[in-house]
């Protein structure tokens, strides 16, 4: 018998597939990579810097609108739709949906992205571009990044409404980014221990999402250690586990 | 404790467990941070690193943006009434420093801001102190190095470091011909520095570079002529 988890995984990537927002995002996503591979504006060198970057970027862009567009969709969605009541009156726990939007949710992404990472690591073949292998684990550090985007997003929809969950999932990633000028700017102003510990609280506690971003690395040829790959992936993992309690611990409260 | 608190109390040390899980990780990660991002040596002002924060994952691409333009400063300078736009020149060190904060591993932007600052503004110990950044940075690019050895040969006049970054570009040269350039740097400043046979050294490990013996050997003969006029000049 199959996993009520593993049912509503299919299920949500096949409710993913059946939006025209996704292929669409995907297929723009792709026309732009492809395009700029022919762009030649620049000296031999940083012309391949140059496609290297923006394949990232847009990988990135795409990932994380597609990832915000189908979490937000899913459980927010479908509480706001009131097909909630057909799936809750099935015999499955609320933390099995929970957990189910998400394995369906990193599914559908890492689906949405492949062609975009194929057609970068394909120029980076041809163009001796450098290492198509550092370019994949580059990728995999993005799609590490949705991973984690998917389980605050849930986090934030099992109490939200899916405006609310998109909102505030950006709000969180633009705060994990500016955390670093936020600890620099607490040094600057107080060398009073609270300030330095609540500093650190900030940077240890909160998402980091810098952690998984290895472009200038892999876009100037320089190797991504596998130990930082296997640390990162744990990194995400204690990051999904803690949203994907809160949220489900949320969720199991919340009366329909 | 109630029967209603104690699932609370459960919820909230599973929460502390999994925080700590983070914190620990993410103190796994910190030692690798400065291996794979472009933080490695780098220290940032405060502005840079709220510049950083605030472009997150775009950077790069702002970056080369930015490097658009500065190229077309560079290559293709505006001309106005027959004049060249001052404004251009004036707009170009400001946009490569910005380069370098997005992407300190953006090696044309340090090396054409060097020699600008040198070359162009007029400025050689700004330019020495940028390639020196740019050098940290990135200490293995050949073209930093034998920038940063032109700046202190021929405008600071510090002829023991500019031989010492000509001879390590002569270490990181990819190709012959870089080889060659980097030595011959090394012996046209031991030259100006009035070391006779240190240069004819340097001349003499241009002769070990297939294809180069010809030069070599012409140029080990100028240098003893140009040494002996010298001495000659000297004894009069």
């Amino acid at each position: 018998m199959t996993s009520p988890i593993v049912v509503i995984a299919q299920q949500t990537m096949r409710e993913a597939s059946r939006r025209r927002t996704l292929p669409a995002l995907v297929l723009f996503g792709c026309g732009i990579i492809v395009s700029s591979a022919f762009l030649s504006f620049f000296q031999l060198g940083v012309e391949i810097k140059f496609f290297k970057d923006i394949a990232f970027t847009v990988i990135f862009m795409f990932g994380t609108l597609a990832t915000l567009v189908i979490v937000s969709t899913q459980l927010s969605g479908e509480i706001e739709s009131r097909t909630i009541y057909n799936v809750l009156s099935k015999p499955i726990q609320r933390w099995e949906l929970v957990v189910g939007k998400f394995v369906g949710t990193i599914a559908t992404i890492a689906l949405a992205v492949a062609p975009m990472v194929a057609i970068l690591v394909f120029f980076i073949y041809t163009d001796h571009g450098g290492s198509a292998l550092e370019a994949v684990k580059g990728a995999y550090m993005l799609w590490l990044a949705f991973t984690v985007l998917s389980a605050v997003a849930l986090g934030i929809a099992s109490v939200a409404t899916s405006t609310v969950t998109a909102a505030l999932t950006v709000l969180v990633f633009v705060v994990s980014y500016l955390k670093g000028a936020v600890t620099t700017y607490l040094d600057l102003i107080s060398a009073h221990p609270v300030v330095a510990y609540f500093g650190q609280a900030l940077y240890y506690l909160l998402p980091n999402f810098e952690n998984f971003n290895t472009r200038t690395a892999v876009v100037h040829d320089e190797l991504v250690p596998w130990a930082y790959l296997g640390r990162t992936t744990l990194y995400a993992a204690a990051l999904i586990g803690l949203f994907l309690y809160l949220g489900t611990q949320l969720f199991e409260e919340r009366e329909f | 404790m109630t029967a209603r608190s104690l699932p609370r109390l459960r919820r909230a040390t599973a929460v502390a467990a999994l925080l700590a899980c983070v914190a620990a990780s993410q103190a796994l990660v910190d030692p690798y941070r400065l291996v794979v991002n472009d933080e490695a040596g780098v220290q940032f002002s405060v502005a840079a690193v709220v510049v950083r924060s605030f472009l997150g994952e775009v950077r790069g691409l702002a970056a080369d943006f930015l490097w658009l333009r500065v190229d077309e400063y560079q290559h293709r300078r505006r001309i106005v009434g027959g004049e060249l736009l001052q404004s251009d020149d004036e707009a170009l060190m400001p946009l490569v420093r910005l380069i370098t904060w997005l992407d300190p591993h953006f090696v044309d932007a340090y090396a054409l801001g060097g020699q600008w600052l040198a070359f162009h503004f007029n400025h050689p110990q700004q330019a020495a102190a940028f390639y020196e950044e740019g050098i940290r940075n990135n200490p293995n690019d050949f073209d930093l190095h034998t920038g940063a050895a032109w700046v202190d040969w021929r405008w600071l006049h510090d002829y023991a470091r500019a031989t010492a970054l000509a001879h390590d570009a002569a270490g990181l040269a990819d190709d012959d011909l870089q080889r060659f350039q980097a030595l011959w740097l090394v012996a046209h400043i031991r030259m100006t520095a009035g070391d006779t046979a240190g240069a004819i050294q340097a001349w003499r490990a241009v002769g070990q570079i297939p294809g180069y013996d010809g030069a070599a050997t012409t140029w080990i003969a100028r240098v003893r002529a140009q040494a002996q006029g010298t001495a000659r000049g000297t004894a009069r």
